[in-house]
């Protein structure tokens, strides 16, 4: 109904953040689920190595399988300890089949033998320290490090909250604050980094204050605030906008770009080095609308869904929509049994009531780009999403990439601001997908089968 | 797990704003305008803007019954008429359209001038492209050029303000004479032009000259725009960009700037034609070069053109660039960074 009457009062062009509902909450620690299954897979073809059998009895912390090409590849572990009771393709959030290793929790939680792993004994051998990472299972962005030889110049670290309803990296920075800084202070001997720059926004003021005085003795690392929160995935712009490398317009990845890693992986690191536990826990927002009790929780990697939500209080029958992420960026699931992956920071569950399937008023139809702008002002990545959207919609995919569609950094403000209801988003990544030639469904429809 | 969960794409999230919003706030922002000129001009304006408006939407709901609406019944009128999809008169933009073309017309107008009027802008500056969303023009001010070029007489002749009192006292009198006949007399930019006589500012800014309906108060379109700007309907880079060339040009062919930025359509063009989303480019540096143009060739026609005013004119023909300013003015926004050249390579295969 918003849209249908006209209000005197402005609007404001950026979402709300709605941090209210669980930023100020304590965060929880969910107990020991009945059943946890891990992917080993990120993609329909990523390839994987399966470690343990079904039947077999594994405890936590216990390699189960490598995710990943042998160079690069990235172990996982039983994030509880129980019976192995299924093995293979079983649903994965990003919506496909995924070899996965189910876990019948015996609830327990006999730990591994673990041995934290010391830097300092590692010693110069970086190869040998990245491999340690890999076996605890930390994301980083192998590639580019073993592609440059461990040596990167400087490290991004983005701590802006870009999701609304999403307040987990607020809260691994007000609880953890010691623990990253410690992870981060370990990356950067291992990568041979001179500096490193964790971006916090301007107004969560009691961030930068936590995160200075925990890097007072560490000269590598500097706290930079911006007004705007960043996704996850404007690395580029942030390093752009911080003019941290050293060409602002340079056409291909340059070697002094920063590698960006996540606050997760930082901790992880800390955990690895100094309790020797692997990456099996992470800190995740559950809210929305259908969610009773919003609130920052602890979850074991590979908790279904459907954990998480009844843990939040929220009924899994009054749902009608549940994102992994944000409501801006979210992955939508079909299925709560589906099991939270090592990125995901947060959950966000909508009832049904917002966004009915049969709303059929013609104020939230579709309607011709009336060019008012909003989306050009909005777009972080500063391309005009209306006119490439156009060129998409009539299948000038020349044109669309030349007006700079690979820019685009898919954070859905564009179509957040559109008062026309054009599906920008879904256009933008549309295109992208006709344009790289991949193999997939959506390659193969036609445009004008869609009815646009 | 009883209910279906929906999947869609992100975001999830909307402000909420339609393009009814932006039409709606058109309307209030007119408000002080249209109560303006109402007081200058008498009770004839009002009837000026409801033949305007009325007209338009007229038009707009005849060609969209008749070319774009395919299943339009016709029995059940009403009903088929506010549930049909290609039936779009209720978003307010021929409503906008009306009400701005009745700004640019002069009091003593004759009925059928803006029922005319209207109908060309409504058909031929919009429908004929598509409809909203499509025009290359401002519609309203194709309206206002075909007027201007089929009766130039009725179109450029204005009359003196209005002196409620002789209209009270004619009411009095003779209750049917609603229309007063007023005295004709020039414009103060005719006025410069033609006998080098300068009106007084502070007439200007109150709008107490003879002028088209909605242009000659300042502080009521000033109100207006300070509403747009604050809703978030207009940015300023148009209007300052407009006005600021205005004035520095009017500087540099050493005219008097103050007067040229009072006088005439120049404020109402400013903040309510050229603003005209559709007809405007989307790049911020694009609207700068897109005010700068029509400031310079308004004020270039003021001074060396056969007409007083230009800003109408000068409008139109930034119109017609706006696609052109789009696409020099996106190239400042495009930084290649990234995977722009990792993805170069694979183009060839289309």
């Amino acid at each position: 109904m918003d849209g249908f009457l006209p209000t005197f009062i402005r609007r404001t062009q950026t979402p709300p953040t709605f941090g209210e509902f669980t930023r100020d909450r304590p965060s929880s620690k969910m107990g020991i689920p009945e059943r946890v299954v891990v992917p080993l897979q990120d993609t329909h073809d990523t390839p994987c190595d399966i470690m343990v059998q079904e039947g077999e009895s594994v405890r936590l912390g216990q390699k189960i399988g490598l995710m990943g090409k042998p160079p690069v590849s990235v172990c996982a572990h039983a994030s509880t300890s129980g019976k192995v009771d299924r093995v293979g393709p079983l649903p994965h959030p990003l919506g496909f089949l995924a070899q996965s290793v189910s876990i019948l929790s015996d609830g327990k939680d006999d730990l591994d033998d673990l041995t934290p792993l010391n830097p300092k004994k590692i010693g110069d051998d970086k190869s040998r320290l990245f491999e340690a990472f890999r076996e605890m299972g930390i994301p980083l962005n192998y590639e580019l490090l073993y592609g440059r030889g461990f040596k990167v110049s400087s490290l991004l670290v983005n701590a802006t909250e870009f999701e609304p309803y999403i307040t987990s990296k607020h809260h691994m920075i007000k609880e953890r604050g010691q623990d990253l800084v410690g992870g981060l202070r370990v990356l950067i001997g291992a990568c041979s980094a001179s500096q490193a720059v964790i971006v916090v926004e301007k107004r969560q003021s009691s961030l930068v204050n936590i995160l200075r005085s925990a890097t007072k003795e560490v000269p590598e690392i500097t706290i930079k605030t911006v007004l705007r929160p960043y996704p996850e995935t404007a690395a580029n712009l942030l390093t752009q906008k911080l003019s941290l490398a050293k060409s602002n317009h340079s056409k291909s990845v340059h070697a002094g770009d920063p590698m960006s890693v996540d606050l997760s992986s930082l901790l992880a690191i800390n955990n690895a080095c100094f309790l020797g536990v692997p990456f099996v826990e992470q800190l995740v927002t559950v809210a929305g609308s259908g969610i009773k009790d919003p609130q920052n929780v602890w979850v074991k990697t590979g908790v279904p869904l459907l954990h998480i939500i009844n843990h939040a209080g929220g009924s899994p029958s009054r749902l009608g929509r549940v994102t992994l992420g944000g409501p801006l960026m979210g992955i939508p699931q079909q299925s709560l049994e589906v099991p939270l992956i090592k990125r995901a920071k947060g959950l966000f569950a909508a009832t049904a009531f917002l966004f009915d399937e049969h709303r059929e008023s013609r104020f939230y139809k579709r309607t011709p780009c009336i060019k008012c702008a909003k989306c050009v002002d909005a777009c972080p990545a500063s391309i005009i999403p209306n006119a490439i959207a156009d060129y998409v919609d009539n299948e000038l995919l020349g044109d669309a990439e030349q007006w700079g569609i690979f820019r685009c950094v898919e954070c859905g403000l564009c179509e957040y601001v559109c008062p026309s209801r054009i599906p920008l988003l879904e256009i933008m990544r549309l295109g992208k997908v006709l344009l790289k030639g991949e193999e997939s469904l959506l390659a193969r429809i036609n445009l004008k089968t869609l009815g646009w | 797990m009883s209910n279906r969960l929906i999947v869609s794409s992100p975001p999830y999230l909307k402000t909420g704003e339609t393009a009814h919003c932006l039409m709606f706030d058109v309307f209030v922002a007119s408000v002080p305008i249209v109560a303006a000129s109402t007081f200058f001009f008498g009770p004839r304006a009002l009837w000026i803007i409801f033949l305007s408006m009325s007209s338009a939407v007229l038009t707009e709901a005849l060609i969209q019954i008749l070319f774009k609406a395919p299943g339009f019944r016709f029995k059940p009128f009403l009903y088929s008429f506010l549930t049909n999809d290609d039936i779009t008169v209720l978003d307010g933009s021929a409503l906008v359209t009306g009400l701005l073309l009745a700004f640019t017309l002069p009091p003593s107008s004759p009925f059928w001038v803006p029922v005319v009027g209207s109908f060309v802008a409504v058909a031929i500056g919009k429908q004929v492209f598509g409809g909203m969303g499509y025009n290359i023009f401002n519609p309203a001010l194709v309206g206002r050029a075909f007027i201007l070029a089929a009766w130039p007489g009725k179109a450029t002749s204005f009359t003196e303000t209005i002196s409620w009192s002789a209209w009270a006292h004619s009411l009095g009198i003779n209750p049917t004479s609603w229309v007063i006949d007023g005295i004709s007399t020039a414009t103060p930019l005719a006025l410069l032009k033609l006998q080098s006589q300068a009106t007084p500012p502070l007439d200007l800014i109150i709008g107490s000259v003879p002028g088209s309906l909605g242009e000659t108060s300042a502080i009521a379109i000033l109100f207006g725009a300070a509403y747009l700007l604050y809703k978030g309907t207009i940015s300023w880079h148009i209007p300052v960009s407009f006005v600021g060339t205005v004035l520095l040009l009017s500087f540099v062919l050493g005219e008097n700037p103050v007067f040229h930025i009072f006088a005439g359509g120049l404020l109402l063009g400013a903040f309510f034609m050229a603003t005209d989303v559709v007809t405007s480019p989307v790049t911020k540096w694009g609207r700068l070069v897109f005010g700068a143009g029509a400031g310079a060739v308004t004020l270039l026609v003021r001074i060396y053109g056969a007409y007083p005013e230009g800003v109408c004119y000068s409008i139109l023909l930034m119109n017609a660039l706006t696609p052109l300013i789009d696409r020099y003015t996106f190239r400042t926004y495009q930084n290649p960074i990234g995977e722009v050249s990792a993805t170069k390579g694979e183009r060839s295969e289309n």
